[in-house]
């Protein structure tokens, strides 16, 4: 509005996601409302970041509005400190553009290429986690998770850097795959990847056009969960050549 | 119903899961940190008993020193009788890779161990072949035709090969063992042109010499030059003044008419026929039964399809196919 001269360094809490039978009104994924707004910048820690850190940066560092938004589960989750993250797991931190909020590869062999490169950010990136080892144990099917915590503007170069080493690339949310987070991500890796995917990115999100139910079976069946990434997977890893 | 969970906004009530015998690990009031387990319901007054003497630590993950490997790993370690800690890989899971590589390094310094014993004394030309496919055997079997050479070990990349014919297989990476034991003379036999060449030079580079192998049924004017490494099989002709590089193979029944020049690393495929007056390019492969016209030259890396037929110049890295032969695809290799 003032062309830039005028800066509102804001940073608004609040709090995201279902899975505890809170209803319609408390469950949703709200940050894929606010993508289209100029000048907004959405931040979402995980176990994997430091979430004090990721805070304290958003007020210092950042000029403009800040919506931080946390998953309501991950409140009780402990946040991994260095040199104590779960057995064989390999964490490298990728600097994003705007410093101070880094995307962290996971991974359970990072000396070989991924079959597969699941994007998720906040509460997704546990869930993508624990099958990802499940996986690579029993199948050695090789799944990295990429785990943003800048989700506006998209860290586009670190999500191309981490993806392009896969075969197949899914981006995971719980929000509604219709106009989410996961279609920005995917178009733009889409467009920078298009030589270099053997398939298209994939995507998946929370059930089309449905509310969260409160009962708690019922709210399992529209939000993601390792049942439906597990047949997720399994499609994209059939269709890779 | 076993307790009531109070928050600002309402009362759950906690029901029991099972039954059996309760019992709450913590005191009243007392406060406690977030996942803390606070209570159990045991099967038996043996549990119970347990559980009341004694606080139930924290979790804490941390890295751990144990071996741990991935099923399909534990499984072929267990087939090839390896054990997981022999590999002495910490810090991650082990996978399959792991334990071929494993697997690999044995074989391989078991017969690192085997050529030591290994020698040619006696032996006044001996001749070793690099490549114990079916490429190899049918030189052996030419060179023990011509009798100039005798054949006294293969060499391969392929560890699980170690005997073909009972003759002896190495791995490649001990070929200068073999210059150690006086073995002066190599052939490549290897199928891919642009391997060939590559092999041929690591050849060269330990001192050997690389030998032509021509069968006695094929023909070769005397005006012909024949580079090294060549192999000339039965029935092929090459006639005045064509000049063949090296290590080429030049198959069954193949006619080279006069002045014409193949370049290195050429296959021609049996029942091929050059007109006169033809130049095939670097590392080219002409398929069966190409028939080529004259004045015509096919460039480096060309591929002729079976039974095609060139009546014009061909780019280099071309794929051709057809009668007359069209363009149908291009190679990456050579740019």
């Amino acid at each position: 509005m003032y062309n830039g001269q005028v800066s509102v360094p804001i940073v608004i809490r609040t709090p995201m996601g279902g899975g505890r039978g809170y209803g319609p009104t408390h469950s949703q994924s709200i940050e894929s409302m606010f993508l289209n707004v100029p000048g907004l910048f959405i931040v979402s820690p995980s176990i994997f970041h430091n979430p004090g850190g990721l805070l304290a940066n958003s007020v210092t560092e950042i000029n403009d509005p800040v919506l931080f938004i946390e998953n309501k589960l991950l409140y009780p989750e402990k946040v991994l400190i260095e040199g104590d993250s779960p057995q064989y797991l390999q964490i490298k931190e990728h600097d994003s553009e705007i410093s101070g909020f880094p995307t962290m590869e996971l991974s359970y062999d990072s000396s070989n290429e991924p079959d597969i490169v699941i994007i998720a950010y906040s509460r997704m990136a546990s869930i993508a986690l624990e099958l990802s080892k499940k996986l690579f144990y029993e199948d050695e099917i090789l799944i990295n998770i990429a785990v943003p915590s800048l989700l506006k503007p998209i860290p586009n170069k670190n999500l191309t850097e981490i993806a392009s080493r896969a075969k197949g690339v899914l981006v995971l949310e719980e929000g509604n795959e219709t106009g989410g987070w996961g279609s920005e991500v995917a178009t733009q890796l889409n467009t920078s990847l298009f030589n270099e995917l053997k398939i298209p990115v994939h995507r998946l999100g929370g059930a089309q056009e449905s509310v969260i139910p409160c009962a708690q079976k019922m709210e399992e069946r529209i939000l993601p969960n390792k049942k439906s990434l597990l047949k997720k997977i399994n499609e994209i890893y059939r269709k890779i050549p | 119903m076993i307790g009531e969970l109070e928050t600002t906004k309402s009362v759950f009530e906690i029901e029991a899961t099972k039954s059996g015998y309760f019992v709450a690990l913590v005191e009243e009031k007392k406060e406690v940190e977030v996942n803390q387990l606070i209570a159990i319901i045991c099967n038996d007054l043996e549990t119970l008993n347990k559980y009341k003497e004694k606080q139930i630590p924290k979790k804490r993950i941390t890295n751990s020193t144990k071996t741990i490997a991935t099923k399909k790993a534990a499984h072929l370690a267990k087939k090839h009788n390896i054990e997981l800690n022999d590999l002495a890989i910490h810090g991650r899971i082990i996978n399959t890779k792991d334990v071929y590589a494993f697997a690999n390094k044995h074989e391989q310094e078991e017969k690192n161990s085997s050529i030591e014993n290994f020698t040619c004394d006696g032996i006044p030309h001996p001749l070793v072949i690099y490549g114990a496919g079916a490429g190899g055997l049918i030189v052996k079997e030419t060179v023990e035709q011509c009798g100039n050479y005798q054949v006294v070990c293969f060499l391969d990349d392929n560890l699980a090969i170690n005997q073909v014919w009972n003759v002896p297989v190495f791995h490649s990476s001990l070929i200068t063992k073999l210059v150690e034991k006086k073995v002066k003379h190599c052939f490549c036999a290897v199928a891919n042109g642009v391997v060939r060449l590559k092999i041929a030079q690591l050849i060269l580079d330990t001192g050997m010499e690389l030998i032509n192998v021509v069968h006695p049924h094929s023909y070769i004017s005397s005006s012909a030059n024949i580079g090294a490494g060549n192999h000339i099989k039965s029935g092929a002709i090459i006639e005045n003044n064509s000049d063949i590089g090296n290590n080429c193979i030049i198959d069954n029944g193949v006619v080279i008419a006069h002045d014409n020049k193949i370049k290195d690393g050429c296959h021609l495929a049996p029942g091929v026929s050059l007109g006169s007056n033809i130049e095939v390019g670097k590392c080219a492969v002409l398929g069966v039964g190409v028939s080529v016209s004259t004045n015509i030259v096919i460039g480096d890396y060309c591929i002729i399809s079976v039974g095609s037929s060139v009546t014009s110049n061909i780019e280099k890295n071309s794929l051709v196919e057809g009668v007359p032969g069209k363009l149908v695809g291009r190679r990456n290799i050579g740019k």
